[in-house]
């Protein structure tokens, strides 16, 4: 449900309860005033009713007077009736045509003889009266009733049926012709004249559609002359009249309600069940206007006032609610929606989208607040791309800022044709750095690396830093850290593909310089690869994995220089990851082997044991140089596998002999540092020959000088922990690298094994022989064992044998072969 | 001075003859004048002219419409003003019980007795105070162009077509439109049956819309008969003889049903002072010729018997003048009414005539 229907279904019915209230409690006012009204309207209509009666009473009675003294009349009444007849009756019907026609209400005019007689009869009906003899009519009844005096009195006209007024003037004329002028004037007719009450009728009927309200006009009987409208009331009242005997109890029924009503009052009366009020007010002596308002006609008032009311109501709250919809919707609902779009692009990431709601109230400080939690959310939005794009130790851009940065300018460059490079940076040596001086120390030098580059940057380039503004366009450079010690250069416009070069060399230089940490000076250099746009390729992704294959080769080149990327390099990269990939293979599926070369001992000539070399066999390539495979292995960790596997099958097979000839062979196994660094290389060892069951004694690890360089300070302790075992160890290569005597008394060595090299010149130098001599005195003096490798010849051997060596190895007396070819060598000579 | 004498006695002597003369004189011109009540177009001016010169004496005409006009005039006046008064035969008896009028007898005026003695008999006091004028008929006069039906009976103009309402006139008087009603339903127009006369007041109150006027036509160009606004009429025989001469298509019919014969007289009032005069006009308009000229002149046929033989054939041929001997003998003389009757009459003409426009 939306939020304004919520809010006006709360609303709605309180509002309708509220003017329901008020429209009840003005219904129930109006209809009490209503009463009211009615009551006055009805004691109103009855008083102008009766003052009306009255009036017509006193006009008609001065008319009749006028009529009365006009000299033809009196003549006439006063004439015999031949004469009258002959010459008077035209003349007196014309006069009374003529009142008729000034007073069209007067629709009848007779004059009647006393003895009832009716002499002259003017009417306006259409019907033609045809009785002439009026003594035994009520109407006549009733004037001869009022003798001498003017009457009037409400009668039913038996020619129309209806009830009119009549009015009757006795004409009482002296003849003063013949008679004295003091005499006493004789009755001579009567003037009558018939007023029709249908002005009262219609006055009623206005009045009773007005009031609603039944009234009627009666004698002191009850006896209704005429009434307004045609209803139950009248019929029920007449009806009694006219069909009960006069005795009958409820023939008084009307004038006994009526003898009940106030004067100046009305009374609450129940009439067959019907309750209601009764007026009655008497007019003219003997007769009565009566007035009856049925409850139930103030009840229909009261319902249609209600009805009305209830209009008035409901359109009320038709009004205020579409009113209240409409404020609602402008005070509350627009602008929630507008916050609500609003917080839905905060949501999508429009963060500095402002919403403009004025206003003081709740909803304005809500907009407010939106507005300062968008822009805080901004800030902190701000801060996280700075974090996501930049690196924290240098602040300068990362690797996903940087490769931004370089599509962009890929984009820019394919439309402009210009040319860019790409520098891959790494420090040599920096885990030394870390190792030896610390954490801190190694982040405090690249800070000031990172200084370095930036100065180093062509004076034209410029540095995202941290501002975070992405500006592909008009960013002529980038320099980026995207690694611990690797940094990324984007070399802008390069007019000349020497430039880079040039860079990277005044770059390589300022590394070099002695950097101070910690009131140290350090020494590292740097190592760089260079890419060009278009040149090298077109996609980041290419740019940066070709400058690091280039930056590998500077590093192959001695470290410390840069390269440009050339095709080779990449083809280079792609046969190593060939070959990983199938020296994995070979792992997996045994394509390793082992040849074993016999060492010999120099005074006897009986084998004394072998070296363990491996041999990779590829079905493709065929056999594989180990000096090939083996640095690879040991730069892609596959060493350590080779390394316990070749140690593995080398103790299996000096178990094999050992059960098969009895003959006290050793077997001498290759450790890569690689394998040291692992750190549990002894339980390795230990495990192995748990595992194979050989004798220690009968195994020798070989460990480079370059081995014990690299973990000089934890080597002691597990070369240590290996010779407890009773394994010997041989430091293999001596000669080759430092070849320093100190290690021969620092580390619990067992045999010293010269490096082919010096056995390779031993026939041509003396120095070379003088050196070996030296090493054989020393070694002896230390109770070390040597043995030399590599002897090819007979003069090497002798030389050797001549200065003592203990052992050799070489293909002058074995090559390596099988393991199965071993054993028959085994003799003791 | 002396010179002076004679003149002024001559000059006061001349005023004096002249303001003494001329009451004298006055009274000469005054005893010289009869007034002559009667209809309009009734005297040929011609015979007023010769018999003011024959007898220098001045004759003023007043007119009254209809016969119930006359007597109110009469009554207005009590019968006072009046020389010479024509009256209808039923108004001279009531004039007479009224002491209006003078005896008239042969010794003064001779050419009485030129009259035909039948026109003495219809009324009785007629003989002695009255002398017969002309007689006449009653019966419908209509446009012939206008209305192109057959007219033949009193139901013509008492039923009428629809086409005629507000188009007819009916004469106000009780004794013709109630009396020819009564012939149209079968009855004596001098029936005093109480039953018989209430049996005409439907007629006439259903007759009513189509009557514009209760009066008499005017006998001129002017009349709307001529105009044609009027297409039917109640009408004495002789008017529509001179209607005629107005416009021909003006056709006259005496219903089937029978008419109503009437007599005018001429009668003397009682408190003229010029009786003499007016018998000696009285005679003159009885001398044989000059009754014959009036006949011409007014179209009504002549009592007077000497006069009927110099008349011209166009008009002793004429059936509206002189109708057939077969119309005369079905033709009912208005008789005298009982003063109930006449009640009666006139109270119910005055009730359609006079009616007033009822509230409803």
């Amino acid at each position: 449900m939306k939020l304004n229907a919520k809010i006006l279904l709360i609303i709605l019915p309180l509002l309708v309860v509220a003017i329901g209230c008020t429209g009840w409690f003005a219904h129930s006012q109006l209809s009490e005033a209503s009463l009211d009204n009615s009551r006055r309207q009805v004691d109103a209509a009855l008083l102008d009713l009766r003052s009306s009666i009255l009036a017509t009473q006193s006009n008609t009675h001065s008319n009749l007077d006028l009529f009365a003294a006009d000299t033809l009349l009196q003549r006439y009444v006063l004439t015999d009736e031949e004469s009258r007849y002959d010459l008077l009756l035209t003349a007196l019907l014309r006069l009374l045509s003529s009142y008729q026609k000034a007073y069209p209400a007067y629709f009848e005019i007779r004059i009647l003889m006393p003895n009832g007689f009716e002499d002259v009869r003017l009417s306006s009906l259409d019907i033609i009266n045809t009785t002439e003899y009026e003594a035994n009519s009520p109407i006549f009844e009733r004037i001869l009733a009022a003798g001498e005096l003017d009457s009037s009195f409400f009668e039913m006209n038996p020619d129309t049926d209806q009830v009119a007024f009549y009015f009757t003037k006795p004409l009482l004329v002296r003849d003063n012709t013949r008679e004295a002028f003091d005499a006493k004037p004789t009755l001579r007719a009567y003037l009558s004249v018939a007023v029709s009450l249908q002005w009262l009728q219609d006055k009623m009927d206005e009045a009773s559609t007005e009031t609603g309200a039944v009234l009627m006009l009666t004698d002191a009987s009850g006896k209704v002359f005429t009434h307004s409208g045609n209803t139950d009331f009248i019929h029920a009242t007449e009806q009694l009249h006219s069909k009960l005997p006069a005795a009958h109890p409820s023939r008084t029924m009307l004038e006994t309600l009526l003898a009940g009503v106030p004067v100046q009052d009305f009374s609450t009366i129940n009439l067959n069940g019907q309750d209601g009020y009764l007026w009655s007010r008497p007019v003219a002596e003997s007769y009565r206007l009566a007035a009856w308002l049925p409850a139930r006609e103030l009840i229909k008032r009261s319902s249609e006032l209600a009805l009305f009311i209830m209009l008035i109501c409901l359109a009320s709250v038709f009004v205020i609610s579409f009113v209240l919809y409409v404020q609602l919707n402008m005070l509350i609902i627009r602008p929630i929606r507008h916050l609500q779009r609003a917080t839905e692009a905060i949501g999508r990431g429009h963060l500095l989208k402002k919403i403009h709601i004025k206003g003081n109230d709740e909803v304005g400080a809500l907009a407010e607040s939106i507005n300062a939690m968008s822009s805080s959310l901004q800030k902190s939005h701000e801060q996280v791309r700075f974090l996501a794009y930049h690196d924290t130790l240098t602040a300068l851009p990362n690797r996903l800022m940087f490769y931004e940065h370089l599509s962009g300018a890929i984009a820019t460059a394919k439309r402009t044709g210009a040319r860019f490079a790409v520098l891959y940076l790494d420090l040599d040596h920096f885990k030394r750095v870390n190792d030896t001086l610390g954490h801190r120390a190694g982040d405090q030098l690249l800070s000031i690396v990172a200084e370095r580059l930036a100065h180093c940057m062509r004076e034209s380039d410029f540095i995202a830093r941290s501002d975070g503004e992405e500006n592909h366009d008009s960013s002529p450079g980038i320099l980026a850290r995207i690694g611990g010690d690797e940094f990324l250069l984007l070399l802008q416009d390069i007019p000349d593909l020497l430039l880079p070069g040039i860079i990277a060399e005044r770059i390589v230089d300022s590394i070099s310089q002695p950097i101070p940490v910690d009131n140290n000076e350090c020494y590292v250099s740097a190592s760089l690869g260079i890419t060009i746009y278009p040149d090298d390729g077109q996609s980041p992704d290419l740019l940066i994995k070709y400058a690091d294959i280039a930056m590998y080769h500077a590093k192959g080149e001695g470290r410390n220089n840069f390269q440009y990327y050339r095709d080779s390099m990449n083809s280079a990269m792609v046969e190593r990851a060939n070959m990983e990939s199938k020296l994995r293979e070979a792992i997996r599926d045994n394509r390793l082997f082992l040849l074993y070369q016999p060492q010999a001992d120099l005074r006897t000539g009986e084998v004394i044991g072998v070296e363990a070399l491996v041999r990779w066999k590829d079905p493709e390539l065929g056999m594989i140089s180990p000096s090939t495979f083996i640095p690879f292995a040991e730069e892609n960790g596959l060493i350590v596998e080779i390394g316990t596997w070749v140690l593995e099958q080398a103790c299996k097979q000096a178990v094999a002999w050992l059960d098969e000839t009895d003959y006290p062979i050793k077997v001498a196994v290759n450790v890569s540092a690689v394998q040291f660094a692992k750190g549990n290389f002894q339980e390795v060892v230990r495990n192995t020959l748990a595992r194979t069951g050989l004798d220690p004694a009968h195994l020798c690890l070989e460990i480079t000088e370059t081995s014990f360089m690299e973990h000089i300070d934890r080597i002691d302790v597990v070369l240590e922990e290996i010779r407890e075992l009773g394994v010997l160890i041989a430091l293999d290569d001596f000669g080759k690298g430092f070849s320093s005597l100190n290690y021969l008394r620092q580390f619990p060595i067992d045999i010293l094994k010269i490096d082919r090299g010096f056995v390779n010149e031993l026939s041509t130098t003396s120095d070379t022989g003088a050196i070996i001599t030296a090493i054989i005195a020393m070694a002896h003096a230390l109770g070390i064992k040597v043995i030399a490798e590599g002897v090819e010849n007979t003069q090497q051997l002798e030389c050797l044998r001549e200065r003592n060596c203990d052992f050799v190895q070489g293909f002058y007396l074995h090559v390596p072969q099988d393991g199965r070819k071993i054993p028959p060598l085994l003799v003791i000579e | 001075m002396k010179r002076l004498r004679p003149i002024c006695v001559l000059f006061t002597a001349t005023i004096l003859a002249v303001i003494l003369a001329s009451p004298i004189l006055r009274a000469r011109e005054l005893s010289a004048e009869l007034v002559l009540l009667t209809w309009s177009h009734y005297f040929d001016p011609a015979v007023i002219s010769e018999f003011e010169k024959t007898y220098k004496a001045r004759i003023r005409l007043i007119h009254f419409e209809t016969d119930d006009g006359r007597d109110e005039l009469m009554l207005e006046t009590d019968g006072r003003g009046f020389d010479l008064i024509v009256a209808n035969g039923t108004a001279v008896g009531k004039y007479v019980r009224e002491g209006w009028l003078a005896p008239i007898s042969a010794r003064e005026v001779p050419n009485r007795d030129l009259i035909a003695p039948q026109w003495y008999d219809y009324f009785p006091e007629s003989g002695s105070y009255a002398v017969p004028y002309t007689w006449g008929t009653v019966g419908i006069a209509y446009r012939k162009d206008l209305y192109p039906k057959a007219v033949d009976s009193w139901a013509a103009l008492y039923r009428p077509d629809p086409a005629l309402e507000g188009k007819i006139a009916m004469i106000r008087s009780s004794r013709d439109t109630v009396g020819m009603a009564l012939k149209m339903l079968g009855y004596s127009m001098n029936s005093e049956s109480v039953e018989e006369i209430h049996q005409v007041a439907p007629v006439l109150v259903a007759q009513r819309p189509f009557v514009r006027d209760y009066s008499y036509p005017v006998i001129d160009e002017q009349s709307a008969l001529v105009s044609g606004e009027i297409v039917m009429a109640m009408i004495y025989s002789g008017d529509a003889l001179t209607l005629q001469q107005h416009h021909p298509a003006i056709e006259f019919v005496l219903p089937k049903e029978g008419t109503g014969l009437w007599v005018d007289y001429l009668v003397v009032s009682t408190y003229s002072r010029e009786k003499a005069l007016a018998h000696q006009f009285l005679n003159f308009i009885n001398e044989p010729e000059v009754a014959a000229r009036l006949t011409s002149y007014v179209n009504y046929a002549s009592p007077n018997a000497a006069a009927e033989k110099l008349l011209p054939e166009a008009i002793l041929e004429n059936p509206i003048v002189y109708p057939p001997p077969e119309v005369l003998l079905e033709a009912e003389r208005f008789t005298r009414l009982s003063p109930r009757a006449a009640r009666l009459r006139k109270q119910l003409f005055a009730n359609v005539a006079e009616r007033t426009v009822a509230p409803d």
